[in-house]
């Protein structure tokens, strides 16, 4: 075949066909570099990279999966537009780009360049994701989205006590001696992990689990805290509590290292066992159990989730949760820290997450950075001078991925024109005008970092994608040119067309680093930012140069407590009153969100949505295994087979997220369009919800 | 020393990148059903732990499916010590399905033959290891060696058959569930998981049904027509029903025109043993019954040949590996022949000793609530047993009656047949920890 692979020869095992290294680019903590084979222009086979420490062992099904998925007949392979009977076919390249234009130069005439919403979700990572935004200010502007679904309460949080998103490498958790998951089920969102736990636990280290669900991960928990969802934060205030009055502080780490202890202390007084148990829904003695591990497991590594940071109350939460470490001097140690965000590969940036996806200080004029993540359906319809009338969505599926699913669907639907790039027809898709094909990132050269792992790596083209599917670098060059873009001001924005063109513009990315492309196909690269331990210098850069328990930024950013005091998350299912039951949406191992359910690969473990409830709950409301029950609230309501599950908290059900709507499974039909307390997230899990036999 | 899989179960999350890997190994990303997770306590009942077990062919010492397989379709890779069956082989008879209790070996309804893990024979023997080890995200599943003669490994699923698997399982660190919320207030349910989807079913292998019923049933007529030659079974009965249980038989294979290939384990398998005896019974059996007031010393060795061919017949099934496969069933070839016998032969004694057998051995599954058909079937049954050992029964009709009833009690013996398996095991397991106090 001639296709320019000639100077990426990688690995080669003892198989006589050429296998290439790559890595991949999903929203996921394990970013696993792959070993991949290629027969005739087609993945054959994936394969691990014991090279990277952090997924020695190889990738996950997930990863696996893309033997089918690179190749899938569900790909959309060529542009396709809809028509008056809602049926999409297939159209020329240069007819999609004549009547996207069209519709560009229209809007922008009669309503100006901001009433286009540039949407991107965490479909798939890398540098040349940066050249949409480019393309679209040589457009003269568009409106985009603040915020973030996934993290960004975490985020936050550490960066307001410890100063920055960094952790120790992945692999040096199995020096821990006490391993907290909180809210983390490792064993389905970073399976990988699950190594390193247990090279630490066959150690003999301990391993507390903190989830309202009994999770796979729980079943190899020394302790299993099943509070009432909503409660970390009074969870960590009553250990702290506990701590405090024991004295197992470490009185010198905290001298040189902690602002506001004292102030600290004296908030977390009133926490007493008996208080912190009536509020998380634990037995006193469960919280001492935690408390007494403190104090005698060290060195201690808190690695939190994040769903727990998806409620209205998470980010003081999760200052209350790193305050344990702080205490207690588990932090700048190997086997000790915060596992949260290792942003060590996030070199490229001028400003890191989260400050990164905040609303501008200063907005340019150009660039209306004006919807917020978490309530896009909301904030579209509520956009003014210009209204949206036009969306360009790309990598992402926001339709049932973004809380409130109704009104994401009725915002898309009262716009002029919807364009979505796209590998499937998802429910964002099937809502378009438009849909552009997606390359899959066999396709294009690009580099990608982590979130867990210290590696910048190399995801080459290795396969040539099918003939009508383009790079959306080239789909912006298109358009761009058909706009009257001149080329010069297009290569500004958009690297040359060809894998050498591509590859020239990564090295320019890579250089001020000293890295070479050359060094990322012998296999991943550590960042230059990469410390096997972080904070070891005991440097942090906050305010006050210390562990910030006070943070006077938590005040005048978010307007909340300096201290990271306790509330109530909004929704209250433990109140019983109307939505008596708390809806979990958790990710499982079959999907990144709402990828991969489409293929046959996963949907042979995980055909269709259930609900799981608790046997309990499903008695009392005359509710069988296999019955039909319906999940309702003021929001919307969904109608799915009940599985009994013994493990979850009384009084929660769970539904996995990323089931389309298509499949009748969509979870954020009910979940509210609302932020978190602070770093702009998405609190979808602040979500009561009724179950009644349907 | 041999090659093995070992299997960390405290490392095990039940991903299935194991399945998945070797379906993109071996068919073309498509499931080869070759692995499979079986998960113990599925609904994470609070009493127990919940666990998985991922597990293909264990490629034994003394492997059941090539010992039980008729065709000689298994045999042994020396290089790698993988147990690989030639699928231009196998008759697609499913024996080897029903003999292994690790459930390895997977019929292939399109392709009308079984197909098995091959230990991913030809990455071993370049020094490489299977796709299935060297997928497994979390260094659960992974190749190593084991020693002859090293102890069987035990676990949720597992159990001990003595067939020298080449399968380690690590011991595992965590004892009970995690130390949880407890509930006080709640009354649960016992722990109870869904038992697998049965291999054997009444509907699925009533052909055998009739073989079994059949064959037997004409050795004992032919027998009895030794001892009273005008009670003789007519040639066009005996022929007719023999060529109905061969035809019905051949085509219960996957793979019919291969049948020939059924009497090539003579030395190991009870099926080629049988498949032998039927023929041979018949073709001895044919001359004694179509030529009249032929001496009956020509009758004997078909008799010889039918008695081998009823003791094949309860060989075959004692070989399939589950709990009460030591235990004499009422339904067995053996007594049904000397029943039959005694009734055309005339022999109280026979008939009285063989219906006792059958009594005693159907009352005491019957006490266990173990009859395996409905209520009113059995006491049909026990009727007909009862009437047909009547001395005073003209014997056509007590051998019709006597039939009848056998045809009730094989009916419950594969209502109740089903090979041992690990997801059964699982669920049996549960059952018992349940019913503890």
């Amino acid at each position: 075949m001639a296709y320019d692979l000639s100077p990426l020869t990688c690995f080669s095992y003892t198989w006589p066909v050429p296998t290439f290294l790559t890595a991949c680019p999903r929203n996921c903590y394990s970013t696993c570099s792959m070993n991949v084979t290629v027969e005739e222009n087609r993945v054959v086979k994936i394969e691990g990279v014991p090279e990277n420490l952090a997924t020695p062992e190889g990738p996950c099904i997930k990863g696996l999966s893309y033997v089918e998925r690179a190749h899938s007949a569900q790909r959309v392979v060529q542009p396709m537009r809809r028509g008056p009977d809602g049926q999409f076919r297939a159209i020329a390249w240069s007819e999609a780009i004549e009547l996207i234009a069209t519709k560009l130069e229209d809007v922008r005439a009669r309503l100006g360049p901001q009433s286009v919403l540039y949407y991107t979700g965490s479909g798939t990572k890398g540098l040349l994701n940066s050249a949409g935004t480019a393309f679209w200010r040589l457009f003269g502007g568009c409106t985009t989205t603040y915020g973030d679904l996934c993290w960004p309460a975490g985020l936050e949080a550490t960066r307001l006590t410890l100063g920055d998103n960094t952790h120790n490498a992945p692999w040096d958790l199995a020096n821990a001696k006490l391993i907290v998951l909180w809210g983390k089920n490792s064993a389905e969102t970073n399976i990988h992990q699950m190594l390193h736990v247990d090279r630490a636990l066959k150690a003999g280290a301990k391993l507390v689990v903190v989830d309202p669900r009994r999770t796979e991960t729980a079943e190899r928990a020394d302790l299993l805290l099943q509070l009432r969802p909503g409660t970390d934060g009074a969870l960590a205030l009553g250990v702290g509590h506990l701590l405090v009055r024991d004295g197992q502080v470490d009185r010198a780490f905290i001298e040189t290292n902690v602002l506001g202890f004292d102030d600290y202390a004296k908030l977390v007084a009133e926490w007493t066992p008996a208080k912190t148990a009536e509020v998380t829904g634990l037995k006193a003695s469960q919280i001492e159990s935690f408390a007494s591990l403190f104090a005698t497991m060290a060195p201690a590594t808190i690695s939190a989730g994040f769903g727990m940071q998806r409620f209205t109350n998470s980010g003081q939460a999760m200052r209350a949760m790193i305050a344990l470490l702080a205490i207690t001097g588990n932090i700048g140690k190997p086997g000790a820290g915060w596992m949260y965000a290792n942003l060590q590969t996030q070199v490229f940036s001028h400003v890191k997450d989260p400050i990164d996806f905040y609303p501008p200080e200063t907005p340019d004029g150009v660039v209306r950075v004006s919807i917020s993540t978490a309530k896009l359906g909301r904030d579209m319809l509520a956009q003014a001078d210009p209204p949206l009338a036009f969306a360009w969505v790309e990598r992402g599926n926001p339709i049932p991925q973004n809380p409130e699913t109704r009104l994401v669907v009725e915002a898309f639907r009262r716009l002029e024109y919807r364009v979505v790039v796209e590998e499937f027809m998802t429910d964002t898709a099937r809502e378009a005008d438009i849909v552009l094909p997606a390359k899959n990132f066999f396709e294009q050269t690009d580099v990608i970092g982590a979130y867990w792992h210290p590696y910048l790596q190399i995801r080459p083209k290795i396969v040539e994608p099918p003939p009508e599917v383009k790079p959306e670098t080239e789909i912006y060059r298109a358009l761009g040119r058909r706009l009257g873009i001149d080329d010069d001001r297009l290569a500004s924005a958009l690297p040359g067309p060809t894998n050498e063109a591509i590859e020239a513009w990564l090295t320019s990315k890579l250089d001020k680093f000293g890295i070479t492309l050359d060094q990322l196909r012998e296999g991943p690269v550590l960042s230059p930012e990469f410390r096997e331990v972080a904070f070891a210098d005991l440097r942090f850069p906050t305010p006050s140069g210390k562990i910030e328990l006070y943070s006077s930024e938590a005040r005048v950013r978010w307007s909340l407590d300096e201290l990271p005091a306790f509330r109530e998350a909004d929704e209250r299912p433990d109140r019983g009153d109307r939505f008596p039951l708390h809806m979990l949406t958790p990710n499982t191992k079959n999907r990144i969100h709402s990828q991969f359910g489409n293929l046959e690969t996963i949907r042979r473990m995980a055909p269709a949505p259930f609900v799981a409830m608790h046997p309990a709950d499903a008695k009392t409301r005359n509710i069988a295994e296999g019955d039909g029950a319906r999940i309702w609230n003021e929001r919307g309501s969904l109608t799915l087979p009940v599985k009994f599950d013994y493990g979850l908290r009384p009084g929660c059900i769970s539904v996995t997220n990323g089931f389309w709507l298509v499949e009748g499974g969509a979870v954020n039909v009910l979940s509210m369009g609302r932020e978190t307390d602070m770093g702009y997230g998405a609190a979808f899990h602040d979500n009561a919800v009724e179950v009644s036999r349907a | 020393m041999r090659a093995a899989f070992l299997f960390d179960p405290d490392r095990c999350t039940g991903c299935e990148a194991c399945r998945i890997a070797c379906g993109i190994e071996n068919n073309e990303g498509r499931d080869t059903g070759w692995r499979t997770i079986s998960t113990f306590n599925p609904q994470r009942h609070p009493e127990l732990p919940t666990r998985h077990l991922s597990l293909a062919c264990n490629h034994c010492d003394t492997p059941a499916c090539a010992l039980g397989c008729p065709a000689a379709a298994y045999d042994r890779d020396e290089t790698t010590g993988a147990v690989l069956l030639d699928p231009e082989k196998c008759i697609g008879c499913r024996y080897c399905s029903w003999v292994c209790p690790y459930d390895a070996p997977k019929f292939n309804e399109s392709s009308g033959v079984m197909t098995k893990c091959t230990f991913c024979a030809p990455r071993l023997a370049e020094g490489g290891q299977p796709a299935c080890t060297a997928a497994c995200p979390t260094g659960s599943l992974s190749l190593g060696t084991r020693e002859n003669g090293e102890a069987e490994p035990t676990y949720h699923g597992l159990g001990k058959f003595g067939l020298g698997p080449s399968l380690k399982v690590e011991k595992s660190r965590l004892a009970g569930p995690p130390p949880a919320l407890a509930i006080d207030e709640l009354v649960l349910d016992a722990p109870s998981q869904a038992v697998p989807k049965r291999k054997i079913t009444l509907s699925s292998e009533w052909v055998l049904l009739v073989f079994t019923l059949v064959m037997p049933a004409l050795v004992a007529w032919l027998g009895g027509g030794i001892i009273r030659p005008p009670r003789k079974p007519p040639f066009l009965v005996f022929a007719g029903f023999g060529a109905l249980a061969i035809a019905l038989s051949t085509l219960h294979l996957g793979k019919p025109l291969r049948a020939w290939r059924a009497i090539l384990n003579l030395k190991s398998s009870w099926i080629s043993r049988e498949i032998l005896f039927t023929n041979v019974f018949l073709l001895l059996g044919i001359p004694f019954v179509s030529v009249p007031h032929l001496s009956v010393a020509f009758g004997m060795p078909a008799l010889v040949a039918g008695i081998a061919l009823a003791f094949s017949i309860d060989g075959v099934y004692r070989a399939i590996p589950r709990a009460d496969a030591k235990r004499m069933h009422s339904a067995e070839a053996v007594p049904t022949v000397a029943l039959l016998f005694g009734i055309v032969a005339a022999e109280p004694v026979v008939t009285i000793a063989a219906g006792l057998v059958k009594a005693v051995l159907y009352g005491w599954r019957w006490a266990r609530s173990d009859a395996g058909v409905p209520e009113p079937f059995g006491v049909l049954r026990v009727i007909l047993l009862g009437v047909a050992c009547a001395p005073t029964m003209p014997w056509t009709i007590a051998f019709a009656l006597a039939f009848a009833g056998e045809i009730i009690d094989r009916a419950a013996f594969y209502n109740a047949l089903e090979p041992s398996s690990p997801g059964r095991r699982m669920s049996e397991e549960l059952a018992t920890r349940s019913a503890k106090p």
